[in-house]
């Protein structure tokens, strides 16, 4: 059987999730959709917003699936899949996960991409974050982790466009600056189109492709451009690294590991491009959670013309500067002991 | 020679740049008697870092603390990952480790 696709619906609290999503179900392509719901309190209420089925909605109440509740999302999906293969419940074909409104995405992926008894059963699609057109730019100002719900996100979608006062292009402009990798996207009580949000495969070896193609496309052109956000600065960091040069496999795996230790959980999301010494005509896709990273996945062929490796770092207030100097120095040290080897 | 400048810079640039990256507030110097060596100063304590090319083996980093009262003898690391790995030990001894994961779900 094929992993099951898994998504993350997150948010700031009010950025129109539920509203999304209730309207997302709505449509026939999503009929086979399992949800679960993550609410603080012990009476949930969005779960009686969502207009589905009760059988494939799962509340998970009493605390947020970021800080104390991840066993339990493990063991809900599980038995979903579980019920499933029983025919307890509908054959659904994907699991939409709708965090809490203050939840933090990087540990609910971490979970996702770590546990052993979910890893031949899912598979993780990526992370959609709604953003509201009226107040979200002064909840970026006020609260980390709206900025962190953008910074993660694989697919950005504005909300309440059409009552907002005033233009979203600053909004936009800020959220692009935030995270170049993500589409942005709007919505209007939650009227877009599904497969622009969860049949994009961002985390899909068979899509892999065209997502690349789609966050390559966001990236900066400029040879090791940083972004730096607006004056509200957010403490997040974008920062987009070329290399022209191929990377021997094990540079780039002593590069990751270093990443891994040195950063943690300020390195928030990595993805990568790469053009390896070995396989310099199939490039590898690497995609990392603070220090969790999933393998490489291979390209049959570069997606375009740009064969150069291209990482883009999402981070909390780390020196992009940093990364072109280690992977430099790093790559120096392998090319010498195996140049080393080669002379002896 | 010029190889060894290389890795002084190297080293300057690693250790400032990793020094932000720990939130750490401390300065780095370069030794003028050698060219692949480094002092760093940060609270309160004095680590040097240098990169030994000229004793017949593979080059290998030495790292040796200079806390007052608590010194240690220069220890070798084989590459880049546990040089910095002793550093920021002397540095911030109670930071948690962190260690590369690999994800166990289908990428």
């Amino acid at each position: 059987m094929q992993p099951t696709p898994v998504s993350v619906l997150t948010g700031f609290l009010g950025s129109g999730k539920t509203t999304l999503l209730s309207r997302l179900l709505q449509h026939a392509d999503m009929a086979r959709t399992a949800v679960v719901i993550n609410e603080f309190g012990e009476v949930g209420l969005d779960h009686m917003l969502v207009e589905a089925s009760d059988e494939n909605i799962v509340q998970l109440n009493s605390g947020c699936l970021c800080c104390t509740i991840r066993g339990d999302l493990v063991f809900t999906l599980l038995d979903l899949l579980n019920r499933r293969q029983r025919g307890e419940i509908m054959d659904f074909e994907r699991i939409v996960i709708e965090t809490t409104g203050l939840a933090d995405p990087a540990p609910v992926l971490q979970a996702l991409m770590t546990d052993d008894a979910l890893a031949s059963a899912i598979r993780v699609e990526g992370v959609v974050t709604t953003v509201d057109a009226v107040n979200g730019s002064a909840t970026l100002d006020r609260h980390g982790e709206s900025v962190k719900q953008a910074a993660v996100a694989d697919r950005i979608i504005i909300t309440k466009t059409d009552i907002a006062d005033t233009a979203v292009s600053e909004l936009e402009h800020r959220l692009k600056a935030l995270n170049p990798m993500a589409s942005l996207l709007t919505a209007v009580q939650g009227d877009i189109a599904p497969n622009l949000l969860f049949d994009a495969g961002a985390f899909d070896p068979s899509s892999k492709t065209s997502d690349v193609q789609n966050w390559l496309g966001e990236a900066p052109a400029a040879h090791a451009h940083a972004h730096d956000v607006n004056r509200h600065s957010d403490d997040i960091r974008a920062h987009t690294m070329r290399r022209k040069q191929p990377i021997h496999a094990v540079a780039l795996t002593l590069f990751l590991e270093i990443l891994a230790e040195q950063c943690n959980a300020d390195l928030l999301r990595l993805k990568g491009l790469v053009k390896l010494v070995e396989s310099p005509d199939r490039p590898a896709v690497i995609h990392g959670v603070q220090n969790v990273f999933n393998p490489p996945v291979w390209l049959d062929q570069w997606p375009g013309e740009d064969r150069d490796s291209l990482l883009v770092f999402i981070t909390k207030d780390l020196p992009g500067a940093w990364f072109e100097t280690l992977l430099e120095a790093v790559e120096a040290e392998v090319a010498e002991t195996y140049a080393r080897r080669i002379n002896t | 020679m010029a190889q060894d400048i290389g890795w002084g810079n190297r080293a300057d640039a690693l250790i400032s740049g990793a020094l932000a990256v720990w939130r750490i507030d401390g300065r780095v110097i370069r030794d003028d008697d050698k060219p692949c060596a480094i002092t760093v100063f940060a609270k309160g304590i004095k680590v040097t870092v240098e990169r030994i090319t000229d004793d017949g083996d593979d080059p290998y980093w030495e790292v040796a603390s200079h806390e007052p009262g608590a010194s240690t003898p220069p220890l070798p690391y084989a590459g880049i990952q546990g040089m910095l790995r002793a550093v920021r030990g002397f540095l911030d001894p109670d930071q948690p480790a962190a260690r590369l994961v690999i994800g166990s779900g289908e990428a």
